[in-house]
């Protein structure tokens, strides 16, 4: 084990014995739930809904521990007289804020109820969709770890005049996902393409400017239609699973503008089963698409000027089109 | 290149002003960029009256144009703020623009000299404020945003996803903002970078400080910023407290910064007002561990401060900028709730093996990833980008 690792596993080791820790004393009786709802109350107050674990089910408690409204108004005071004043004022309309104050109480109880209805809905749909998920394709962490185990060249040095000359004319912003290395950013802006990227990939990019790191559907979720000049598709077209590729290209199609340059950059589904185990072949059928297959897809989306490009020893094509 | 960067208040105040400041004072030593900074003659951004003399004045290579406000924060402001705070999408632009208005600082001189300026690229932070939200969209084609948010109702609103979509380029403190900010709005393809902060520690401490505190033979916990709920302040007080009853540790919490509510000083908490740069640096080396209890930081410039200063920190799980910067660092701890702060305050202030660790890790972290040649270096590539 390198020293890294093993730094790495004492700080994991210190992280999971406090959460251990932690939860042992709260399940163990420690604190007085009062205690707890008390401080909880003004350490949750000015956190962001989004940034809670769980959103619906943390929300739907505060609501139900603000719901209730305590008719017994405090009564201290710096006198004695202010005190027996506020005493007798909370006396005497005593019954008429109780009254009230159930009516408040009830209200919020009824709004929880159909929020819980709301949360557990969203449960079943996420249970639903996970098992659709598996339906459709391997495991996620099955897939990520087969892949792993393939090495695949991100070097597309033979497609730099095509695409420089493709995107010259384009107006608006040129997205290449998912950006498998600076160096073909690089090469485009050096070409005069105004591009950025966006990576899966969580290692720093310090060499590039431009650059998200965040997953492609993410980031073409957060982007209105008819926001990009054109596109570079990479990288999911030789990993990811056929139904991921269709909406990735679905995504892309919908962000980019009427005329925009496109450019799906694929592996040759030859040179990709050479490098397959057959526990990999099995499991990972279906990926690489063929290079005709891109085609028929574009061409069947409008585009036109498809063409299609080889890399000098044919592991790569690149597949052009306008919009 | 020309680069000229705009921000409401110039000094040792605010986080974004501050980190600014220090990133153009770095930019204007390089041998062929020429910059400035324009800013207006207030300190505080609660009031925004003029507190120091128009004109320019030299920090260094670095010339700073300040400008008398014409309004500041006004009566109005409050009833606006409600407002808005009470439902953003209902707001409309009208009802915005006054809000900014009122927000201030309104300097006209300002908007002047912005609009007269021939610098390629302008540099507008905190996106909070008038200068940013009116004074940005007059220069579009070359403002860059640096909007220094973190997840609040402003951030919403309609006329602030303008100006960010209208802008050449923005510059974000971490990953967490960008994409919080891209979520927020459809700003995904506009040209950005997560640029970060530097730090600059004083060259001298005030070394007669901890005995003045009465903290010389003391351990504490330290926590820097406005003390205010919004901040998790007063939540970290509580906390604190019934750490207290429950605990045998004999730290003291120390809270560094301006007070917005008031919270009284005893033997388990110290607040220490108005206290010089120099003095926080001096308790920063001095203290065990730093705690930043806010959910709502952009970047939080005083991590990297403390891990500068040799010691490690302890934040606020719910706050995805500074968990990352921890958890990325192996800098320090985080806590979800009042049981694991609980245990990770003891565990901080038992284990000095474990504190030093850390502590050598986040110097480390901020060495690799905000370095001074780093941050320049990223900073300068993105305008020759931009430009």
């Amino acid at each position: 084990m390198s020293d890294s690792e093993s730094d790495a596993n004492y700080f994991k080791e210190v992280v999971a014995e406090i959460e251990a820790e932690a939860q042992r004393r709260s399940s163990s009786g420690e604190y007085p739930r009062a205690l707890l709802r008390s401080l909880d109350e003004e350490f949750r107050r000015w956190i962001p809904d989004a940034s809670l674990e769980n959103g619906v089910e943390d929300t739907i408690r505060s609501i139900e521990s603000a719901a209730y409204v305590d008719p017994a108004v405090p009564i201290n005071s710096k006198s004695p007289l202010g005190r027996c004043v506020k005493w007798t004022v909370r006396r005497l309309t005593y019954f008429y804020h109780r009254h009230v104050t159930q009516q408040i109480t009830a209200l919020g109880i009824h709004i929880t109820r159909p929020l819980r209805l709301l949360d557990a809905s969203l449960k079943s749909v996420n249970k639903r969709l996970a098992a659709l998920e598996d339906r459709l394709d391997v495991d996620v962490s099955t897939r990520s770890e087969l892949l792993s185990g393939i090495t695949i060249p991100t070097s597309f040095e033979d497609f730099d005049g095509v695409l420089s000359q493709h995107f010259k004319q384009v107006s608006g912003r040129v997205l290449i996902g998912d950006l498998p290395n600076s160096r073909l950013l690089k090469n485009l802006r050096d070409g005069g393409v105004d591009a950025y990227g966006v990576t899966s990939s969580d290692a720093p990019t310090q060499e590039a400017v431009d650059v998200r790191h965040e997953h492609l559907f993410d980031h073409l979720g957060d982007l209105h239609n008819e926001s990009l000049g054109g596109f570079i598709l990479c990288g999911i077209p030789d990993q990811a699973s056929i139904n991921e590729q269709l909406r990735a290209l679905r995504l892309l199609l919908l962000r980019s503008k009427p005329g925009a340059a496109v450019a799906v950059i694929v592996i040759h589904s030859e040179t990709w089963t050479k490098r397959l185990s057959p526990v990999a072949t099995d499991l990972l059928h279906g990926r690489p698409m063929h290079e005709e297959t891109w085609s028929y897809l574009l061409n069947r989306e409008g585009a036109s000027n498809i063409r299609v490009v080889q890399s000098s020893d044919s592991s790569y094509c690149l597949i052009t089109a306008i919009l | 290149m020309k680069v000229d960067f705009v921000i409401p208040r110039y000094g040792p105040v605010g986080g974004a002003e501050n980190a600014v400041g220090a990133l153009a004072r770095r930019i204007a030593e390089i041998p062929g960029w020429q910059v400035c900074v324009h800013a207006t003659c207030a300190t505080s951004s609660t009031s925004w009256t003029n507190e120091e003399t128009p004109g320019t004045e030299y920090y260094g290579s670095l010339p700073v144009n300040r400008y008398l406000v014409n309004s500041g924060r006004t009566e109005i402001w409050p009833s606006l703020d409600s407002r808005v705070q009470s439902g953003t999408s209902s707001v409309d632009p009208a009802i915005q623009d006054e809000f900014f208005f009122h927000q201030g600082p309104v300097s006209n001189d300002l908007a002047g000299a912005v609009q007269a300026s021939q610098a390629d690229l302008v540099f507008f932070a905190p996106y909070l404020f008038w200068p940013t939200m009116a004074v940005a969209p007059l220069v579009a084609e070359r403002a860059v945003i640096i909007p220094a948010a973190h997840d609040e109702p402003f951030l919403r609103l309609s006329r602030v996803g303008d100006l960010l979509k209208q802008s050449r380029g923005l510059v974000y403190g971490s990953r967490a903002e960008q994409q919080l900010l891209q979520r927020t709005h459809p700003i995904g393809h506009i040209p950005s970078t997560v640029l970060g902060w530097g730090i600059e520690p004083p060259s001298a401490t005030d070394p007669e400080l901890l005995e003045s505190l009465g903290l010389a033979d003391q351990p504490y916990a330290l926590c820097v910023g406005r003390i205010e709920h919004a901040k998790g302040s007063l939540g970290l007080v509580d906390f604190w407290r019934t750490l207290k009853t429950r605990s045998a540790t004999n730290l003291r919490l120390v809270l560094v910064g301006n007070p917005s509510v008031e919270i009284g000083s005893d033997d388990d908490v110290l607040v220490a007002r108005g206290l010089s740069d120099e003095a926080k640096w001096s308790l920063l080396h001095h203290a065990d561990f730093l705690i930043n209890p806010s959910a709502l930081e952009s970047f939080s410039l005083v991590l990297f401060e403390a891990w500068t200063a040799g010691i490690p920190v302890l934040v606020n799980a719910h706050c995805e900028t500074t968990r990352t910067h921890v958890a990325e660092a192996q800098g320090g701890l985080w806590y979800r709730n009042y049981p694991e702060f609980e245990v990770a305050v003891e565990r901080l202030a038992s284990d000095a093996g474990a504190r030093n660790y850390m502590a050598k890790n986040g110097k480390i972290y901020t060495e690799a990833n905000y370095g001074w040649d780093t941050l320049v270096r990223r900073f300068t590539e993105f305008c020759e980008h931009v430009a």
